[in-house]
């Protein structure tokens, strides 16, 4: 009881105000997804905080549809910003490492969290993706909202089959 | 006309060169958009270059085939969860090229369908092997198999890609460079049209420049022109007005010794002869009087000398002189006035009285039979203007209506013949024109040729207050002729011509003067401090000293010399020679040719006043 009370309260204050400082991370209960590690004010392991799928989709939820390079057709992506995500651990740093599970890395500036709309997408037109589409989590900007973003710069930043973030 | 031309020709070429420039820039346009759409349209595709996802596929190929043989090898259940995450990721990047567009390039290859197409069997035997509940060894060797069987086709894959994208690079760096070479010959063509351009501007400056300078040139020579045209009509002026000058000194004489020769004992025959030797004398005094009115004109140096009139006594003055002259055609000759009285007008009597001799006597000339009318009408302009209008209708020849219009020009006359037929100067009516004008007024036409003409006179004249003016019976009346009142009186005659010097001396003798001759101002300078003169006629143009520096000095000495009486005597009638010769200290002022009446009313006046 407590604990919904608590949630409802933090959900309330995040959509009020997402800027706003999360509160302490619950220890992931179901499987974890990602794992975020390197200067994070939050961990709920040893070296990292880490999340389950229920934790992510208990942070502010965002949607949009967009067009990628990957497919012929626009997609709708949906899951946190990016920023809510990084908020909810107290990330502090400028340079967020991404990793995926076919060890593909690539560099985030922490700004491109701020600037834009960026979604940790776990769904992709309302189903759950799976390892073998881009799945389980898909670091997505909305490239139809600005020509800028429409440039390999973002495509290469935006991972997919993501499983972990280091803040640097 | 030719100016116009060359100006159309320049706009057309330079219409045909702006259209050529702006179509070049346009086709430069839409070469430069066509390059970068295709830019945009191949990083778009590109954007996940084909050797990428074909590496990244050749990769998680070879960690699936390890992670299989080791599973195999093995043979235990604990490597199974890791086995299926590979083929799960090895599936993403299989999916990625079966659908990526980017590999649309690679489809249509060999190597694709070996690589890729021909590998969807096995996949479906390792998801079947993966999903079965328990490990079946052998059908995961026999999937291993397979993967090894199909290395060679990955790698080919691999390989395939990266040629396909050298060739893509290729054909677009192509493309770019046969855009390249067209967008810098369309440059070059610019360029080559705006220095053809700019070249024919700096050719069209230059002509415009020398144009420019032609004209300027012109123009300075045009001034010159007129301005030589101009001295030498002013040179003929001159020379005008000079001859006549020079003409009336010995028409003086010619004048003066006709009027004595008339008073001598003479035949009735010789007094005829005489009358008509003074009438030809008279009218070439008038001609000569035209020219100098002309040049005078023509200098601005007319000038008119407006005195309180009265203007019947004028009109009867008028009436007197031009009566007899239409009873001697056989002309009737009348004037119709106002009935209401005339008021008083401030005018210069002779130039009026000029423009109406010209202008009557014109009449009379030209009229064969019938009469002559002078008409006049008044009317208030304002309080202080009143219009008067002078008609002078006849019934002569008439005009026709072309003539009209140079009747008031230099020299003119009615037909050619005219001149020889009925004489004078065709200056007359230019010169009436022209004083007309000074009075604030003109001279109109109207006529029918065969009926007569009407000259009209409209003058606007000045009113002035009835007292300003001598009433008729007060005009000056010249002295009564007393041979008596002269008689003794001491004229001293400064003349340095001999006729004049004869003919002056003839008419002072004859109102028994006693005369005495110097022949320049020095002399009369000096002879008037050694004895007393009554008067002294003084001429203006002599040698040594002239007549008014000599009026100047003479006035400028000490004691009661200094007042006798000078008369400045001259043939000069310009308006400014009364003037200097009373701003130099003359008493009166008389011009020749002289006339008997003229000279012995001054010297009465001058015996009256000085021997009284």
């Amino acid at each position: 009881m407590f604990y919904g009370i608590r949630s409802i309260f933090v959900g309330i204050f995040m959509a009020a105000c997402v800027s706003l400082p999360a509160a302490a991370l619950q220890p992931a209960t179901g499987k974890v997804v990602l794992s975020i590690a390197g200067n994070v004010g939050e961990k709920n392991s040893a070296t990292a905080a880490l999340f389950d799928m229920e934790m992510l989709q208990k942070l502010p939820q965002h949607s949009f549809t967009t067009l990628t390079p990957w497919d012929k057709q626009p997609i709708k992506f949906t899951g946190p910003f990016l920023r809510d995500v990084l908020a909810a651990v107290k990330a502090s740093g400028t340079t967020i490492k991404a990793m995926a599970l076919n060890d593909y890395q690539t560099s985030i500036p922490a700004d491109d969290a701020q600037k834009f709309d960026v979604i940790l997408a776990y769904k992709m037109n309302d189903a759950d993706i799976p390892v073998r589409t881009k799945g389980p989590l898909f670091i997505v900007y909305p490239y139809d909202t600005k020509s800028e973003l429409r440039s390999t710069v973002y495509y290469e930043r935006s991972a997919w089959q993501l499983k972990s973030m280091t803040i640097e | 006309m030719a100016g116009r031309t060359n100006n159309r020709r320049y706009l057309l070429w330079l219409a045909v060169g702006t259209a050529t420039m702006a179509l070049a820039m346009a086709s430069l346009l839409v070469f430069e958009l066509a390059q970068k759409r295709a830019i945009e349209r191949s990083s778009a595709i590109g954007s996940d270059s084909l050797t990428a996802l074909t590496f990244q596929f050749e990769r998680e190929f070879l960690r699936l085939r390890q992670v299989l043989s080791e599973a195999v090898a093995k043979g235990d259940a604990s490597d199974m969860g890791a086995l299926a995450m590979r083929n799960d990721i090895f599936q993403s990047r299989l999916t990625l090229l079966l659908e990526s567009p980017s590999v649309a390039v690679l489809k249509s290859r060999e190597e694709y369908r070996k690589g890729v197409l021909d590998l969807r069997p096995m996949v479906a035997e390792l998801d079947q092997a993966l999903g079965a509940k328990f490990i079946n060894r052998r059908a995961l060797a026999d999937v291993l198999a397979e993967l090894n069987r199909l290395g060679a086709d990955v790698q080919a894959l691999t390989q395939a890609a990266n040629s396909e994208e050298a060739r893509l690079l290729e054909q677009q760096a192509d493309v770019m460079g046969q855009q390249n070479r067209l967008i810098v010959w369309l440059t070059l063509a610019q360029l080559a049209l705006l220095m053809i351009a700019s070249a024919s501007l700096v050719v069209r400056q230059r002509r415009q420049e020398a144009e420019r300078l032609a004209l300027e040139q012109l123009t300075d020579e045009l001034r010159e022109a007129q301005f030589r045209a101009e001295a030498a009509s002013r040179g003929k002026s001159q020379f005008l007005a000079n001859m006549s000058h020079e003409l009336r000194t010995p028409f003086n004489g010619l004048m003066g010794m006709l009027g004595l020769l008339k008073g001598t004992q003479i035949t009735a025959t010789q007094g005829e002869y005489i009358q008509t030797a003074q009438e030809s004398a008279g009218h070439l005094l008038t001609l000569l009087n035209d020219v100098l009115d002309m040049s005078a004109l023509e200098t601005g140096k007319l000038a008119l000398k407006p005195m309180a009139a009265h203007l019947p006594r004028l009109l009867a003055e008028v009436n007197a002189l031009m009566s007899p002259l239409a009873k001697g055609k056989g002309l009737d000759f009348h004037m119709r006035l106002p009935d209401a009285p005339l008021p008083q007008v401030s005018v210069d009597e002779t130039r009026l009285k000029q423009i109406l001799f010209n202008l009557i006597s014109n009449a009379i000339k030209f009229t064969a039979a019938g009469q002559v009318v002078l008409t006049l009408c008044q009317r208030m302009l304002d309080a202080h203007t009143l219009e008067v209008v002078f008609a002078v209708r006849d019934t002569g020849i008439g005009i026709e209506p072309q003539a009209q219009l140079r009747l008031f020009q230099r020299f003119y006359q009615v037909e050619g013949s005219a001149t020889r037929r009925f004489g004078g100067t065709g200056l007359g009516l230019e010169i009436s024109q022209s004083i007309a004008q000074l009075m604030h007024g003109a001279i109109t036409v109207e006529s029918v040729v065969g009926k007569g003409s009407t000259f009209t006179a409209t003058l606007q004249l000045p009113m002035v207050a009835e007292a300003q003016v001598p009433a008729a019976a007060a005009a000056p009346a010249p002295p009564a002729p007393t041979s008596g009142a002269t008689q003794g009186m001491r004229v001293l005659v400064v003349e340095d011509h001999p006729i004049n010097q004869k003919l002056v001396g003839l008419l002072l003798a004859r109102m028994d003067c006693q005369i005495d001759f110097c022949e320049n101002g020095q002399l009369a300078l000096e002879r008037v401090q050694q004895e007393v003169f009554h008067l002294i006629l003084m001429d203006v143009n002599m040698p040594v000293m002239d007549g008014l520096t000599a009026t100047r000095l003479i006035r400028a000495l000490p004691g009661t010399v200094a007042r006798t009486p000078i008369v400045v005597v001259t043939a000069d009638v310009m308006n400014e020679a009364r003037d200097h010769a009373l701003l130099a200290g003359a008493n009166d002022f008389i011009s020749k040719p002289l006339n008997v009446e003229q000279l012995r009313g001054i010297v009465q006046r001058y015996a009256a006043a000085g021997m009284a």
